[in-house]
């Protein structure tokens, strides 16, 4: 049972309509997350990460398109849900919060009133359970004068407050997929810790499967079960959390780790991986991180690199690994025709 | 997109513009009856005006020009005028009237079969009434110029005394009136509106104007009586069937406050049946709709281009008659006036009895003579620029200013500058400015040459605005000879002679029409129109609407 | 709340008076005075040298001011020099009227200009969008006089619907309903075309606030939540896109008063805008202060109303 899978999406392929043409910014990622797993999703601003879990959710904005791939949750492909059918998954089977707590709330409504909307929407409650339970998560949640703070506005509050108000929000409805998208991205470093450990926590108490979405390796380290790295609208790496910090295999994540400071080393000057991110509608041939990787040759700007297995689930988009496991190729490398 | 943009809001204002011109054309209402056939009874007219009236509906108190209008249906007065401006008593209160003792004594007898809407008749004691309430030093209306020749009038105004010395009741309808100097335009100066003794009794003098008679219950004594009163909307009136003279046709009349701009259509489409003061510009229009019956007439009203007789620049009398040589007032009269007016060369209406006929083509435009006398006077173009230069050879303009508030005076300022500068005088057009702030400036002699007009009386006497001591002689013309002759027509017992007296004025116009105290441009016409369903209407030099024949007008059923 | 509003009142004071001051001179400053160019030559000119010796005008402006100023303040409006009434009369009879115009202008302003500007913002750059916005556009551009007389052509004279001048039918009694109904059928067209200008106004203001409002992040939220399309515009857009318009509120009563002017011109509809425009130019000052200073106060009561109403409306507002 643990091994059940929650959600797979397959060949998701998301576009926007701009006046450029159309650009693709998921481009056929495939991916799943267990029961009761923490999946992380890394990779840098624009690699297509939070794009993804607005897929998910069919939450994207009035530009944005799946073009391709199916979305299975619950036996069903979310992309041929109705609006409507979509509505009930929302916000009930799967649930979300986002970056910004300073914004994502209604500043005129309060706290209580937008705690209990999904309640009353989802579940048949009376006025009066929906707010008691209200009251219940927000001391869940920390909240130590729960009851006031359901008569309190959001702009009464903190960011980290507000953090804590989402997830009692998105959590009220007992969802079995939480995304989470960059959570703590905005708030101080020690309140981060505490969000983090209250969502470990809830990720406990209700059985909860979480998509972390992040570009932070230090929550991924935390949290994570397993991680899928994005590099360009792409999946590039794959693997549980442990093998990947231990042997990260594609570049880019390597590169990733390397440029986390480190307290132990000294440093004279911080690591970044040289080169940008290519933007959405450039057409690249080949491998997307040639142009900025060390171990690149001739091949990679030519062909594109399939997602090649290693051992224990290790997936990586590196010709590095064509052959499987144990072989590494450097740069005269290998014959191909 | 912009595209579409322009293209629907241009297809929206076409179809506006559809609707407006299909109205234009829509002829509705009123089926316009032949005047001929038998007066038939009932019915109710509505006359526009173009302005609220105040609501002071009592001549004694009024001073707004629409609470005139109420006045006239519902008021009568001892004298009144006929169609040729002659003094009768024919559809008035008065009886008659006699001048004894060298015309200084003056005796009114009144009807007695006239009675007020509350039954009570009118004597006598309440034309007395008015004259003593006016005379009181609490009264705060202007009407004093009007019992001012009474003897006694002035001692009871500064308080000198209670009643005014100089009336002698005879009996209930009859009075004798000494007065101050003989004066033959007397009757047509006197305050000749009773007021309502048993009413105003009692009432402070000062609450008077504010008093319930005069704005709630009003007690009129003529052909019509107020029915309803809505402030500043409108005026319900009906017919007075005790009236002397008999009984109205209509049941109602309704004088209705309507803008000016819109009345013209209200007409078209029958909602009103009567608009004064029609713009030229629209008689043409107006004419050829069949509902519609359009008059005009010459007005009591001029407009003319002052001369301030302080300014240094204006003493020659050569120059001002190279002004009206140069002026081509007929082509104005014909463009701008669209025909619907004349050239005037007096201070008197042609519709007047005292109107000289003689100087009817006075001044006709000429340029060349124009050129000449201004030459002969010492003015010379030096330079070759086109403008004569000043006697002592210095450069010469004159200002021309002119008020805001007349669309017509406003076109006719560039016009009077160009034809100005086409003799060789430069004229400095000033910005217009709106009517208090011109002759605020008039006032205080600070201009040269200014637009203005004058509203004229039946009676031709200039005192007022010609005598030299006269404060509304903005054009400070000061000309002994002038105030002799102006006075003589009053005052001398050759006056009393309707035919000597015109005489005086024929002599008089013709002076100063050659000295030239001011240029008389144009008489704009009285143009009112009605809708054809409306008969018995008389258009005299009164117009329509104030004439005292409202008592005739009858609509078919 | 009860205190801020003391304060408030307290620092209108102030103003009020500064605004008297202001006009009073404005009106001093005019060159003539009432009665210039107001003259009847069969009048004898010491009538009107009396009138001006009456009203003061002889007497330094400070020493007027103060004469206007006291009187004002006990509820005495004065005299119009031009007609000889009360001012207070002359006022009273009309400004039910403009208000009743100016409300009636708001009401209609309210009732089209939110749907529409909603309706736009649903569906921005489409066709309907862009035929909304050139029609706005036109409604912005067309004088206030010129569309007076276009609606009461097209809507009294050729169509018949509606009445194009005064407030009720000529010499009608009617009572209980039919009057209402009587006085609503006067309305209408003039109120109509005071808030054409509004509608336009609001409509592109409406629009341009509920799609930056749609734009916002607990906009996402809500459909996170699952909640629809419906719940999410009506619960969480528009009570924030909708806020911006209390504050109108307040400028807006002051400007449509003034404002009402030329309708009411047109109309003939007896109001308040027609009569300072008539005393302006016959420079009746009595009239003028007293006018001005009514829709003063009801700009800065208007003002006050909205800012009390937003701070309940907007939880983030708040008087300590």
């Amino acid at each position: 049972m643990i091994d059940e899978k929650l959600l797979i999406i397959n060949d998701l392929k998301t576009a926007f309509s701009t006046s450029m043409g159309s650009v693709t910014v998921v481009d056929d990622v495939s991916l799943y997350i267990k029961k009761k797993e923490t999946l992380a999703l890394v990779g840098e601003s624009g690699c297509g990460k939070s794009m993804t879990s607005l897929s998910i959710m069919q939450l994207l904005p009035v530009n944005g398109k799946i073009m391709n791939g199916e979305i299975i949750f619950n036996n069903h492909n979310l992309v041929e849900l109705s609006d409507k059918e979509m509505s009930k998954v929302r916000g009930n089977d799967i649930a979300m919060i986002f970056q910004e707590p300073m914004t994502s709330l209604n500043p005129v409504l309060t706290i209580g009133d937008q705690i209990t909307e999904g309640l009353l929407l989802h579940r048949k409650l009376s006025k009066k359970e929906a707010k008691d339970r209200a009251v219940a998560l927000l001391k869940l949640v920390g909240f130590s004068r729960a009851v006031e703070v359901m008569k309190e506005y959001p702009h009464q509050l903190s960011g980290g407050m507000r953090q804590r108000v989402m997830i009692a929000m998105a959590m009220s409805v007992d969802p079995s997929l939480l995304i989470a998208d960059e959570p703590t991205t905005a708030l101080d470093v020690t309140i981060q810790a505490q969000i983090l450990e209250l969502m470990q926590e809830l990720k406990e108490k209700f059985d909860t499967s979480i998509l972390l979405i992040t570009h932070d390796l230090g929550v991924v380290a935390e949290m994570a079960d397993r991680v899928v790295v994005m590099y360009a609208g792409e999946v590039v790496e794959e693997a549980d959390a442990l093998s990947l910090f231990e042997d990260p295999s594609h570049p880019y994540t390597q590169g990733l780790i390397k440029s986390v400071p480190s307290l132990d080393v000294q440093q004279e000057r911080l690591y970044s991986i040289p080169g940008t991110v290519p933007a959405p509608n450039e057409v690249t041939v080949g491998c997307r991180f040639a142009p900025r990787c060390a171990q690149a040759w001739e091949r990679c700007s030519k062909e594109k690199p399939s997602l090649y297995q290693r051992k224990n689930g290790h997936q990586v988009r590196c010709f590095l690994y064509e052959l499987g496991e144990g072989t590494n190729y450097n740069e005269s490398g290998a014959t191909h025709s | 997109m912009k595209k579409k943009l322009s293209f629907l809001s241009i297809s929206f204002i076409l179809v506006l513009s559809v609707f407006l011109s299909a109205c234009g054309n829509k002829q509705d209402a009123g089926s316009g009856n032949g005047a001929t056939g038998e007066p038939q009874d009932g019915g109710k007219v509505t006359l526009a005006m173009f302005s609220a009236p105040q609501g002071i509906f009592n001549p004694v108190f009024y001073e707004d020009q629409y609470d005139a209008y109420v006045l006239e249906y519902t008021f009568d007065d001892l004298f009144g005028y006929d169609s040729n401006l002659n003094i009768s008593t024919e559809k008035s209160l008065g009886d008659s009237y006699k001048f004894e003792n060298d015309n200084k004594t003056l005796t009114i007898k009144m009807k007695q079969e006239a009675k007020w809407h509350d039954g009570k008749p009118v004597t006598i004691d309440d034309m007395i009434f008015a004259w003593e309430v006016i005379a009181d030093k609490e009264y705060t209306g202007p009407r004093f110029s009007n019992i001012s020749m009474i003897k006694g009038a002035q001692e009871k105004k500064d308080g000198k005394a209670d009643k005014i010395a100089g009336i002698t009741k005879i009996d209930d309808y009859t009075v004798k009136l000494e007065l101050n100097q003989a004066q033959a335009n007397t009757i047509s100066e006197i305050w000749d509106y009773p007021l309502a003794k048993h009413l105003y009794e009692g009432v402070p003098i000062k609450d008077m104007p504010n008093a319930e008679p005069t704005k709630k219950n009003i007690v009129g004594n003529a052909e019509f009586k107020v029915k309803e009163i809505k402030a500043n909307e409108y005026v319900v009136l009906e017919r007075n069937d005790d009236y002397w003279r008999g009984k109205a046709h209509l049941d109602q009349i309704v004088l209705k406050v309507v803008n000016q701009d819109v009345a013209i259509g209200a007409l078209k489409k029958g909602d009103v049946d009567f608009v004064p003061q029609i713009q030229p510009k629209e008689f043409d229009d107006l004419d050829k709709n069949d509902n519609v019956e359009i008059k005009e007439i010459g007005d009591f009203g001029y407009q003319y281009m002052g001369i301030n007789h302080e300014s240094t620049k204006l003493q020659d009398q050569k120059l001002r008659q190279a002004l009206v040589y140069g002026i081509d007032r007929a082509a104005m009269v014909k463009g701008l006036l669209k025909g619907h007016g004349y050239v005037l060369n007096q201070h008197i209406p042609k519709v007047s009895w005292a109107y000289n006929e003689g100087l009817d083509d006075a001044y006709p435009y000429d340029v060349e003579k124009a050129k000449s006398i201004l030459a002969e006077a010492g003015y010379k173009d030096l330079n070759g620029d086109g403008f004569v230069e000043g006697k002592d050879g210095k450069a010469f303009s004159l200002k021309l200013d002119y008020p805001t508030g007349n669309p017509v005076r406003e076109q006719s300022a560039p016009i009077i500058k160009e034809n100005l500068e086409k003799i060789g005088l430069k004229i400095d057009l000033q910005q217009p400015r709106e009517v208090a702030s011109h002759y605020d400036a008039v006032e205080q002699g600070k201009t040269e040459l200014y637009l203005a007009g004058w509203g004229l009386v039946p009676d031709p006497d200039p005192s007022g605005i010609f005598l030299s001591t006269d404060t509304f002689n903005y054009l400070r013309y000061k000309n002994a000879e002038s105030d002799k002759l102006i006075k003589a027509a009053v005052t001398s017992s050759d006056a009393f002679d309707q035919a000597k007296r015109k005489e005086m004025y024929k002599t008089w116009t013709e002076k100063i029409n050659e000295d030239v105290p001011q240029v008389f441009l144009y008489g704009q016409n009285r143009i009112e129109a009605w809708n054809k369903r409306v008969n018995g209407v008389t258009f005299d030099w009164r117009g329509a609407i104030e004439s005292p024949d409202a008592i005739d007008w009858w609509v078919a059923k | 709340m009860s205190q801020y509003i003391v304060r408030r009142f307290l620092i209108s004071i102030p103003v009020i008076i500064l605004i008297s001051v202001i006009l009073f001179s404005l009106v001093q400053l005019a060159p003539g005075d009432a009665f210039s160019g107001q003259f009847d030559p069969n009048i004898d000119a010491s009538y009107y040298e009396k009138m001006r010796k009456d009203f003061g005008f002889d007497k330094p402006p400070v020493e007027q001011y103060f004469m206007w100023a006291s009187n004002f303040i006990q509820g005495d409006f004065g005299i119009s020099f031009r007609h000889k009434v009360e001012v207070s009369e002359m006022i009273g009879n009309r400004i039910g009227n403009t208000f009743f115009l100016a409300i009636t202008a708001m009401i209609i302003t309210y009732i089209l200009a939110i749907p529409i500007g909603i309706f736009s913002a649903e569906r921005p750059y489409s066709k309907i969008d862009y035929t909304i916005t050139g029609i706005s556009f036109v409604g912005l551009s067309i004088p206030t006089f010129y569309g007076a007389l276009i609606a009461i052509y097209l809507f009294s004279f050729y169509l018949g619907w509606f009445p194009y001048s005064g407030t009720e039918t000529v010499g009608n009694d009617y009572t209980g309903m039919a009057y209402i109904l009587d006085k609503l059928h006067h309305v209408l067209l003039p109120a109509f075309t005071l808030a054409f200008l509004s509608i336009a106004a609001y409509t592109r203001y409406i629009r341009a606030s509920v799609l930056d409002a749609k734009q916002q992040d607990f906009v996402r939220t809500a459909f996170a939540k699952g909640l629809d399309q419906k719940v999410v515009l009506r619960k969480h857009v528009l009570r924030n896109a909708l806020l911006p318009l209390i504050t109108l509120f307040g400028l807006d009563l002051g400007l449509l008063v003034s404002g009402a002017i030329i309708t009411e011109s047109i109309f003939s509809w007896p109001g308040l805008g027609r009569l300072l425009y008539e005393a302006t130019i016959n420079r009746d000052y009595p009239i003028l202060m007293a006018g001005y200073m009514i829709i003063a106060i009801f700009v800065l009561i208007g003002n006050l109303i909205a800012d009390i109403l937003y701070s309940v409306a907007d939880p983030r507002i708040r008087y300590d």
